[in-house]
């Protein structure tokens, strides 16, 4: 993670910016049918564990003097899928996603026509190229 | 008597009493490039686009950048994001296969680089 950072510095010109943006570990995803929340996912433990260690990257290259910190915040992204079928796959190809089927997945089968939305929040970062 | 019409929350506000409200109102293409300043921000600039998948977040930043170079490991997701740039006749914006770390562009330098979800 710290290389990717250095190999940003090196693209992005003096004063350039880098936004770091990336799913926020401590917002369940949750996934919307009908317009209501009807199930959240939970993620797994290596989800968090992989946001700490991107944060503690920042922290480093920060500290390098490579960047300067810049405002942050968070926005909330919305996946639209077909049905349930098309939303399983999605899951099932990511490993961020823990206990899908044993919890989820049965809230979620009054809903498997769909159309069903995932809402995750993204937390971004503006970090100054210094 | 007047009925009073209250503002919707924005998209983006989570609060535990508007939480059903929020969902109904999705966020749309274009309302990243607001939150991590707005069009402003990606004016005429050179955009790279790091993890860039099928192109989703570079697409929007085309609107406004000068120039847009999406870079992602998947060559799949690359072939699929080119298709695309085609289809809709797109020329400030290209894809490469490559990865966070090596950032394979030559000699190129960019005003802006967004880490698509991929550090």
């Amino acid at each position: 993670m710290v290389d990717a950072l250095r190999a940003a510095h090196q693209r992005v010109r003096p004063g350039g910016l880098v936004i770091d943006a990336r799913p926020d570990a401590s917002r369940h995803p949750r996934i919307v049918a009908r317009g209501r929340v009807r199930a959240y996912l939970r993620q797994c433990e290596d989800a968090e564990e992989r946001d700490r260690r991107a944060d503690a990257a920042v922290v480093r290259v920060v500290e390098r003097g490579l960047f300067q910190r810049g405002e942050t915040g968070r926005v909330w992204h919305g996946s639209r899928f077909a049905d349930l079928a098309e939303l399983d796959d999605y899951v099932n190809d990511s490993a961020r996603y823990c206990d899908y089927e044993r919890g989820t997945r049965r809230a979620l089968i009054p809903f498997k026509r769909g159309p069903l939305t995932m809402r995750r929040a993204i937390k971004f970062e503006v970090l100054a190229r210094i | 008597m007047r009925a009073v019409r209250r503002p919707l929350p924005s998209p983006f506000t989570d609060t535990s009493a508007g939480r059903l409200v929020v969902v109904t109102r999705h966020p749309k293409a274009g309302h990243e490039i607001r939150a991590f300043g707005g069009p402003a921000r990606f004016r005429g600039k050179d955009v790279l686009d790091i993890g860039t998948g099928n192109g989703r977040l570079a697409f929007d930043a085309a609107r406004y950048a000068r120039r847009v170079v999406g870079i992602d490991p998947s060559g799949d997701a690359v072939r699929v994001a080119r298709e695309k740039a085609e289809r809709l006749g797109l020329t400030n914006v290209t894809f490469r296969v490559g990865s966070a770390q090596e950032l394979d562009v030559g000699r190129e330098r960019f005003d802006l680089a967004i880490f698509s979800w991929s550090l």
